[in-house]
């Protein structure tokens, strides 16, 4: 299923609890491990290992779950294969930025309101993967400049689709919940609905590329 | 010859909810990709024997309730069953848990907790009606999939009115486990063990924790000797259910159904999946200890 030339990737894997193993495919967050992230996804899915009942990716690792008391006593291994070019669904998401700690945010990184916008809304991110919440996106590319450190006291009820940074991270919250993030603005379309079919439930997926573009109102 | 169709029927009416009532069954595997968690029933010992009573090789949902205290009048003859620790009455006689309770149209069903486990799970022959979100029933309100039952809701089967116990079901009687009350749980070393200090790993062990009244589906949270935690910032990686993390303030929390898929607190330990449902019935105010395997 591999050719002679397939190498087997260099991974640190820690075992996680009786069923799972998680695995490290890299030691920061970046374009490389977003690539090898790509990488292992498509062999999981073409080639799960036996007994394998779901995985899952992060940043820098990938938890593999097994069906109970099926788990290997050795982690499974992946192969460094030929990066192909691979094609990013693009993703264009209107942002209208009003949001309550727009001030806080151009204050702190010594900007105007309208170039704090410019500088969010110009920028392109990448979607690492979805998690902690349903549809939640972790992204990078955040221009340094807009770094800002999260709130002191965290909000307890932020509305869905408000557009924050927290520190060194943007997003956008999927669902109404607590948060110390500062919000920008918002977007209108959910990004997650609970009663579309799994394929279509989040907005969004992991490898997506994604812009923010600037709108006074919504066209709809 | 396809079944013929049949609507939801109503079988009860709800007097008094209580206060954390919600359908569940064994949850929703395989989403955490999405982010979704895979909630479902908090024991699923209890739900898999209602399940079987009624000879269900499918997961039929039941209705798990927080400190039991539902109260209903029965709309439609049915049959029911329930499991856990409160204590049941019909027309306020006293019905035991774990068997088959034939219900009339008119009769008073009610629960009473007893204090000594969390969840009481009330199970109908043929299952309940409810929607399903990613193949499940399993609600879970801060994920937009459903929300907690209230006063005045009604309970309608899901199954076809002519809907019959299976020869032998009244009779038939299935033992709860009697480790209940063992508040001793096995833990595996988890990602970041090697990560915190040698006396927080001992006094980890060594200190009996109380169960906190800040706990939901969505974790445990631990009272305690602070322990002090890695220097070191993790960035966020999965999580799987049963993991026990520990925040700045020292005091561990232990990740559960509804919790988040991913986060970046240092995980001293996970609990034995063997052991997670006796966890999961542990009411706050109660001291556990944990024991390392290897």
């Amino acid at each position: 299923m591999f050719d002679a030339s397939t190498a087997i990737l260099s991974t640190h894997a820690i075992r996680y609890g009786r069923d799972a193993w998680l695995v490290e495919f890299a030691e920061e967050a970046g374009d490389e491990s977003f690539a090898i992230a790509a990488m292992l996804r498509e062999q999981l899915e073409k080639h799960p290992p036996p007994h394998l009942s779901e995985f899952c990716f992060a940043y820098t690792r990938v938890l593999l779950e097994f069906a109970s008391e099926q788990c290997p006593t050795q982690a499974p291994e992946f192969f460094s294969m030929e990066q192909r070019p691979h094609a990013a669904r693009k993703r264009i998401i209107e942002v209208c930025y009003d949001g309550e700690d727009l001030q806080r945010v151009a204050q702190h990184c010594h900007l105007t309101v309208d170039e704090v916008i410019a500088v969010h809304s110009s920028a392109r991110y990448r979607v690492h993967f979805l998690g902690f919440a349903p549809g939640f996106p972790y992204l990078s590319g955040l221009p340094a400049r807009l770094n800002t450190p999260r709130l002191d006291s965290p909000r307890t009820r932020i509305a869905a689709g408000s557009v924050g940074i927290g520190g060194a991270q943007t997003g956008i919250y999927p669902l109404p919940t607590a948060g110390g993030w500062n919000i920008i603005g918002r977007m209108q379309d959910p990004l997650f609905d609970p009663s579309a079919p799994l394929a279509e439930c989040t907005l969004l997926r992991a490898g997506d590329e994604l812009e923010f573009r600037a709108v006074t109102s919504f066209s709809r | 010859m396809s079944a013929p169709p049949f609507s939801s029927r109503a079988l009860f009416r709800v007097i008094h909810a209580g206060a954390m009532t919600s359908l569940q069954d064994r949850g929703r595997p395989g989403l955490k990709a999405c982010g979704i968690p895979c909630g479902g029933a908090m024991d699923l010992n209890s739900i898999n024997r209602l399940n079987q009573m009624f000879d269900q090789e499918s997961d039929l949902a039941c209705w798990e309730m927080l400190w039991a205290s539902l109260q209903a009048e029965c709309l439609g003859d049915c049959v029911i069953a329930y499991a856990g620790d409160a204590q049941g009455y019909v027309n306020e006689c006293a019905v035991a848990a774990e068997r088959t309770i034939t219900m009339r149209c008119g009769d008073r069903l009610r629960f009473q907790a007893r204090g000594q486990s969390l969840w009481t799970y009330l199970g109908v022959g043929g299952g309940w009606h409810g929607p399903q979100w990613f193949g499940s029933q399993s609600v879970w309100p801060d994920g937009g999939m459903g929300r907690l039952l209230r006063d005045g809701d009604i309970l309608s089967a899901a199954g076809a009115p002519a809907w019959q116990l299976p020869e032998g079901v009244s009779a038939r009687f299935l033992r709860a486990e009697n480790s209940m009350r063992n508040s001793h749980f096995r833990v595996f070393k988890g990602p970041q063990w090697l990560a915190f200090p040698e006396a927080a790993r001992e006094s980890f062990f060594q200190s009996p924790w109380r169960i906190s009244e800040q706990s939901n589906r969505a974790g445990f949270r631990l009272e305690g000797p602070a322990l002090s935690v890695p220097e070191k910032q993790w960035i966020s990686e999965p999580i799987v259910v049963g993991s026990i993390q520990v925040p700045a303030n020292g005091q561990p929390i232990v990740l559960l159904n509804d919790g988040p898929t991913v986060g970046g607190y240092a995980k001293i330990a996970v609990l034995h999946p063997d052991d997670l449902n006796r966890f999961r019935q542990f009411p706050p105010g109660c001291l556990i200890t944990f024991s390392l395997l290897s």
